[in-house]
């Protein structure tokens, strides 16, 4: 009986996720520009103001910027329609790789372990990389989980 | 004992149509929206919830059954009796879920709920997996039991609560009529308890009844000035069932095991959200007094803070 009540059930999320895929009505979240990626930080870290210049990912999926007056590193990540915002301290970034245009930061973060971020010109990808250098480093122990809401 | 029926079990077909019309009313007027990813990982926590429901529940079972004997009053199984059960439950499912606000034991089971930043009918499913496991039924689940209520009657009420708070996981029902709005928990009144703003931090803890909120302080009235926006404080990278049920639990383990004192691991384990030793972290209560010195300095002629600045 369970089995039978687990299979139905998997199946009928089957059937409204491929309902949700065709009648769509979602479009992937895109920062039109650095106005917009400051205010994604501002939304989603309360008191983060971003210092210009707010660095844009080429394709509006991600954003970096420094906090005006903070210590912190500003980082935005589209998933989706919605965005993942972090407010990076020294410690939180495990790893940073560059390949050209292409900025990939390893966090410390269960939730995103991951950002990769493409620029429009390798300088650029080259400054935030020597910027994230200062966040990198052994984990923060005092970092760590989600807080409510 | 009367044989009762499993209120949520005879809902699931209900809670699936009612979920395709929001889908498709959505998707006609745009007044709900949904991503397929965020669908399915609430719906699969949906499933998962069920499933432990049934391996985990007995030890909740267990336990209802051991204090039965300790019962001050034999209730019985009047109708009175069960409305009564009904009212109290729904008192009893305040306090229990502002403790699953306020303590991070019981918010790492409870954040899941809160983790997608949609808020639509699926957003109602997406429940934890765990919850028998942090023991929040021998705090609150037990007092109705103690004063006499059968158990089966508290696990009813307590179904058919949780089966009226699914239809107000949405936008699509704007504010309702004014005693309707007063009395009972409405869409609007979640939709602020699904919300990030720091004005609507820790507000509406209700399930059924408004009048708990209005009775202790918690109420917050949704604003057309400041619309919902849905999730938790530091929303989630992924979409991962697996790491949707455990990020909490391992950020206490990763806090607690970085304590320096006896303090500390009590402050992590048991302290509210967002709790650190130097106050560095944002819980609630330093978002909100943020907020409000915010608002005061604005009010005194203080400039917009969403607008990049001039680096020094």
């Amino acid at each position: 009986m369970i089995i039978l009540v687990v299979g139905a059930s998997a199946l009928a999320i089957g059937l409204l996720v491929i309902l949700n895929i065709l009648i769509g009505g979602w479009t992937p979240a895109r920062l039109r520009n650095e106005d917009e990626a400051a205010a994604a930080l501002a939304d989603g870290v309360f008191g983060f103001r971003a210092a210009a210049p707010v660095a844009l990912a080429a394709d509006g999926r991600g954003a970096l910027a420094r906090e005006a007056g903070g210590e912190r590193l500003g980082l935005v990540v589209c998933l989706g329609d919605r965005a993942a915002v972090r407010a990076l301290r020294p410690g939180d970034v495990r790893s940073i790789e560059r390949d050209g245009v292409r900025l990939t930061l390893r966090l410390n973060d269960y939730t995103l372990p991951a950002a990769a971020l493409r620029f429009s010109d390798a300088e650029t990808a080259q400054h935030w990389a020597a910027e994230a250098e200062a966040y990198a480093g052994a984990a923060d122990a005092a970092k760590g989980g989600a807080v409510h809401a | 004992m009367p044989e009762l029926p499993d209120p949520i079990l005879i809902a699931i077909p209900g809670f699936i149509m009612l979920i395709v019309a929001e889908m498709i009313y959505g998707r006609m007027t745009g007044r709900a929206r949904f991503e397929p990813r965020d669908t399915a990982a609430s719906l699969v926590m949906g499933l998962g919830n069920t499933i432990s429901g049934v391996v985990l529940g007995g030890v909740a079972a267990a336990w209802f059954v051991f204090i039965e004997q300790f019962a001050v009053f034999d209730i019985g199984w009047a109708l009175w009796a069960f409305a009564l059960c009904f009212v109290l439950d729904d008192f009893v499912y305040y306090w229990a879920h502002r403790f699953a606000h306020t303590v991070r034991w019981w918010w790492a089971d409870h954040v899941i709920h809160h983790s997608s930043q949609h808020y639509n009918l699926s957003t109602a499913l997406r429940q934890p997996w765990l919850s028998p496991l942090t023991l929040k039924f021998i705090f609150f689940g037990s007092w109705l039991v103690v004063i006499g209520f059968p158990p089966a009657m508290v696990a009813f009420v307590g179904a058919l609560n949780l089966v009226y708070q699914f239809w107000i996981h949405t936008e699509a029902v704007p504010k309702m009529w004014g005693p309707i709005e007063a009395v009972m928990n409405t869409p609007s009144h979640h939709r602020v308890h699904h919300a990030t703003n720091p004005r609507y931090l820790d507000r509406n803890y209700a399930g059924v009844f408004i009048i708990w909120d209005r009775m202790f302080g918690t109420f917050e009235p949704e604003r057309e000035d400041e619309p919902c926006r849905y999730g938790i404080v530091r929303n989630l990278g992924t979409y991962n069932p697996i790491k949707i049920c455990l990020h909490e639990w391992v950020g206490i383990i990763k806090d607690v095991r970085s304590a320096r004192s006896l303090r500390e691991v009590i402050g992590y384990w048991l302290g509210p959200p967002g709790w650190s030793p130097d106050g560095s972290r944002d819980s609630s209560k330093i978002l909100k007094e943020r907020w409000r010195r915010q608002r005061e300095a604005e009010a005194g002629g203080g400039d917009e803070a969403d607008r990049p600045v001039a680096a020094e």
